[in-house]
């Protein structure tokens, strides 16, 4: 029964990369529930797939594409914000245990990634969850070669545009202070 | 050899280099001086940029609203077929019901895939009742006795009489087992690829039950074979509007009925943290202050007697109107106060939100896997400990599966106890 064996192999896929995927998503958007939509969406497509070589590499590419066909979306993003803008004005719970200290570091954090190259962004997140080399050049059509690259890029840059946010932070509360 | 360049020596550190490759670069990074700061400073890129990376998962999600109301109602009007569907929350629908739903459809269809191939499941439903405090989720356990408890009757022996009788109005509408029921087909899933899906699964499901029966089967065994009727008047609620969304509900319950399994125990300091498989995938995190107490320790290590009583419990809802026995009543012998339904988004920062969502009324139609956030409730159980259970639930969900947890713990301490 082979439509039952590729229920069942999504199954385990989804058990095997759902939490990285989301994770990587997540990051990725900023948006934890959008992650999650578009981590289903791609355990849907892997469903209609008859035989994926690299699951790993395959879902991350494919989940990548659908973000970047989301974002083109004009019309999911204006409906993503105004259904913000609404949940904004229900009764909102913040976690209390979010400090403004660790608020800060993840807004200079979100900053950070955001200012890095597509690319890049997406080999050093992909690199997080774990993918290998071959892994990410697949999902990225990138050559193997380039991806050490592509890394090494996207980390120096990550760190020093954060720790250019930290700085200009420190300045900022201290002018604040005097 | 020449200086490898920053992409190389990330490739090193990272472990993607060849066996030779890696060797020529460990080999010049001995000597040289200049490489052995590069390599330094990347070692503290990489660091640093995993540890930035981490901090984006701290962000508070500003965007989920405490209870998520908007995605809730969102698929409640789906469900009903008020609205027309964005196509995405189809698809998305779908892969909640391929991937929560597991065994419901067994419970549901069974029936019409399993005659074909009569397998070795016993058959009966027992008369074991629901114990008062089963009111939230008694009309999820009316539906699914009308659907689970003949389901559960079906695949071994023929069914009898009057049981048959009221099988009929469901089996009628699904046809000779070659398409799905009316239940959901009937205008609630109106893509068909959802309906495709839905088949998939059915299939699944069927291969696996032929595995997963055993155990049940065994324990349903013990139970008296006469099996209480369901309320005839069930199977036409199917029809209803309203029944398509009831219909849902008992879906939903019967899809988590079977599965309270211990699938980890994480090691923690001070306390103990199990997570329950509820459905195929879907877990929920139950975690108690460590304390020293017998029946915490009997609990842990037992596997079958934990199923065993996973068995009772699901033969406890699935027969609403039956008369008292034992193992649902010694969940009472507990009392627990609710302290707090809190709602967060980890368990670290739970508050007292809205009192005690898991009784109310529209509990039962909620559907798993709309909430996407972690939800988690909080009590204080009769020794006074806090414990914690989080899930990708409602708080109304959450409410359900910490009885049944309860229950498959009562009836594995009870089990261990006739056993000594």
């Amino acid at each position: 029964m082979i439509v039952g064996e590729r229920v069942t192999d999504v199954e385990r896929l989804f058990r095997t990369y759902n939490a990285a995927l989301v994770r990587y998503l997540t990051r990725r958007l900023g948006d934890r529930d959008w992650a999650e939509e578009v981590a289903q969406e791609t355990f849907v497509r892997a469903l209609r797939q008859t035989s994926i070589q690299n699951e790993r590499a395959w879902l991350f590419a494919v989940a990548t594409n659908l973000v970047r066909d989301e974002a083109r979306k004009d019309m999911r993003r204006r409906k993503h914000l105004a259904l913000l803008a609404e949940e904004e004005r229900d009764a909102m719970v913040e976690p209390e245990e979010t400090t403004l200290e660790r608020a800060q570091e993840a807004a200079m954090a979100r900053k950070a990634v955001d200012a890095l190259a597509e690319r890049d962004r997406l080999a050093l997140l992909m690199r997080e969850e774990g993918l290998d080399y071959n892994e990410i050049a697949e999902a990225l059509e990138l050559s193997p070669g380039s991806v050490g690259t592509t890394l090494s890029r996207a980390r120096r840059r990550l760190v020093e545009s954060y720790e250019a946010l930290q700085k200009s932070r420190e300045e900022r509360e201290k002018n604040a202070a005097s | 050899m020449q200086h490898p360049d920053e992409g190389t020596i990330h490739s090193w550190l990272d472990g993607a280099l060849s066996p030779d490759e890696a060797a020529r670069v460990e080999a010049h990074v001995k000597e040289c001086a200049q490489c052995q700061a590069a390599v330094a400073e990347a070692r503290g890129f990489i660091a640093a940029s995993s540890r930035i990376l981490t901090a984006l998962d701290n962000a508070p999600r500003g965007v989920v609203p405490a209870t998520q109301p908007k995605k809730r109602d969102r698929m409640a009007a789906l469900v009903s077929g008020f609205r027309p569907a964005d196509p995405m929350v189809w698809r998305i629908a779908a892969t909640v019901l391929v991937v929560a739903a597991g065994t419901l459809v067994v419970v549901r269809n069974g029936e019409t895939y399993r005659q074909p191939n009569t397998t070795s499941q016993a058959a009966a439903t027992a008369p074991v009742p629901i114990g008062t405090d089963e009111s939230v989720i008694a009309e999820k356990a009316a539906l699914k006795s009308a659907a689970g408890g003949n389901t559960m009757a079906a695949p071994a022996t023929p069914p009898v009489g009057p049981k048959d009788e009221n099988v009929t109005p469901i089996r009628a509408r699904g046809g000779n087992g070659s398409r799905a029921p009316e239940v959901t087909r009937d205008g609630a899933l109106p893509e068909s690829r959802a309906d495709r899906i839905e088949q998939h699964q059915k299939a699944t499901v069927l291969e696996r039950s032929a595995g997963a029966g055993q155990p049940n089967g065994a324990a349903i065994a013990v139970a008296p074979p006469s099996a209480p009727l369901p309320p005839p008047a069930a199977p036409q609620r199917f029809q209803t509007l309203e029944g398509r969304v009831a219909g849902m509900a008992a879906m939903d319950a019967a899809g988590e009925e079977p599965a309270v399994r211990i699938v980890g125990t994480p090691k923690a300091v001070g306390k103990k943290i199990t997570l329950y498989e509820v459905t195929p995938g879907d877990t929920v995190q139950l975690v108690e202050p460590l304390l020293v107490s017998l029946d915490q320790v009997v609990v842990t290590g037992m596997g079958a007697t934990v199923q065993a009583g996973r068995a009772n419990a699901r033969v406890g809802k699935a027969a609403p109107a039956a008369k008292v026995a034992a193992p649902a009543d010694t969940n009472r012998a507990v009392p627990e106060t609710d302290v707090a339904t809190a709602t967060s988004k980890a368990p670290a920062t739970m508050r007292d939100t809205a009192g005690v969502r898991e009784t109310s009324k529209g509990s039962s139609l909620r559907l798993r896997g709309i909430s996407w956030g972690t939800n988690t409730i909080v009590w204080i159980d009769s020794t006074g400990r806090a414990i914690s259970l989080s899930g990708r639930h409602t708080e109304a969900e959450l409410g359900v599966i910490r009885r049944r947890i309860d229950r498959a713990r009562m009836a594995a301490a009870d089990s261990a106890k006739k056993n000594h």
